[in-house]
């Protein structure tokens, strides 16, 4: 694929790409930004390759993921040896406004943003793959790399958990 | 669960993408390309300090390594052979006793049956 054609396959998937990115770094838009970012260099560099063994929306979220995963890695050594903040500069971790605030305008879509980030990763991985980037499971499964069962035990038990924590009170 | 659920959470979450898409809540593609060059010039930064960094210890190691080899002679513990060490008491002078060679050796005499010296 042509830097053109992954370029303009990018550009086409952005918006979903950055909803991606969003749940990824638990709704903080400036860390989302960030990944986003550093995916596209990396598909646009050729360190991630697309082989074409999968959907390109497939390999896109992975690369995605893995650099939003990169990215938290990074910021937990960096509390811990300061060398590291050395390398790769400081981080912007703190004192950032609440992500679900910042990012929801309305009561209820703050709260469905602060019930998703208390659920278990994988649970909100599944449910934002379906219910946010309209994928079926199967799909959801194949992206996150785990078997179909696994990922309908997920998205079942993530709906009841996400369930319960919209019906508590604030 | 019920299909009701599924349906609230579809609305909800449709809201919540629409949130995100309107009033420049997702970035323009342009503008996240267009800071690319100025990311490609951080992690060379990056990758270069990395490897000054690596330098940098490497190089502490060798001198560390060098200082142990050249370290003075003088300063350095001899090896000891305890099997060619001969050790000897303070108080052994007590143990010899008066013509105490005359009983290693030989007595040799004249014909005249005088002791030679």
């Amino acid at each position: 694929m042509s830097p053109q054609d992954l370029a303009a396959q990018l550009e086409q998937l952005h918006a979903a790409a950055f909803g991606w990115a969003l749940s990824c770094c638990g709704w903080d838009r400036p860390a989302a930004e960030d990944v986003l970012q550093a995916s596209y260099l990396k598909m646009l560099d050729g360190r991630a390759r697309f082989d074409g063994r999968s959907g390109f929306r497939t390999w896109a979220f992975g690369v995605i993921r893995r650099t939003a995963q990169e990215a938290r890695r990074r910021a937990a050594w960096g509390r811990w040896l300061p060398l590291t903040r050395l390398l790769f500069g400081p981080e912007a971790a703190d004192g950032r406004p609440d992500a679900a605030t910042a990012l929801a305008q309305a009561d209820d879509t703050a709260r469905l943003v602060r019930a998703l980030a208390r659920l278990p990763a994988r649970q909100r991985e599944v449910l934002h793959l379906v219910f946010y980037e309209d994928l079926t499971i199967a799909a959801a499964a194949n992206l996150l790399g785990i078997a179909l069962g696994t990922a309908r035990t997920h998205y079942e038990r993530g709906k009841a958990a996400l369930r319960r924590r919209l019906e508590e009170k604030d | 669960m019920t299909d009701d659920t599924e349906q609230r959470l579809q609305q909800q979450f449709r809201a919540l993408r629409g949130e995100v898409g309107v009033g420049g809540g997702t970035p323009r593609f342009h503008d996240t390309i267009a800071g690319l060059a100025t990311r490609r010039g951080r992690a060379a930064q990056v990758r270069r300090r990395s490897w000054g960094v690596a330098g940098g210890i490497a190089l502490a190691a060798a001198a560390v390594a060098l200082l142990a080899v050249l370290r003075p002679a003088g300063t350095r513990a001899l090896p000891v052979s305890l099997a060619a060490a001969r050790w000897e008491a303070p108080t052994d002078f007590l143990l010899r006793t008066p013509g105490a060679e005359l009983l290693r050796m030989l007595p040799t005499f004249t014909t005249e049956g005088r002791l030679l010296p």
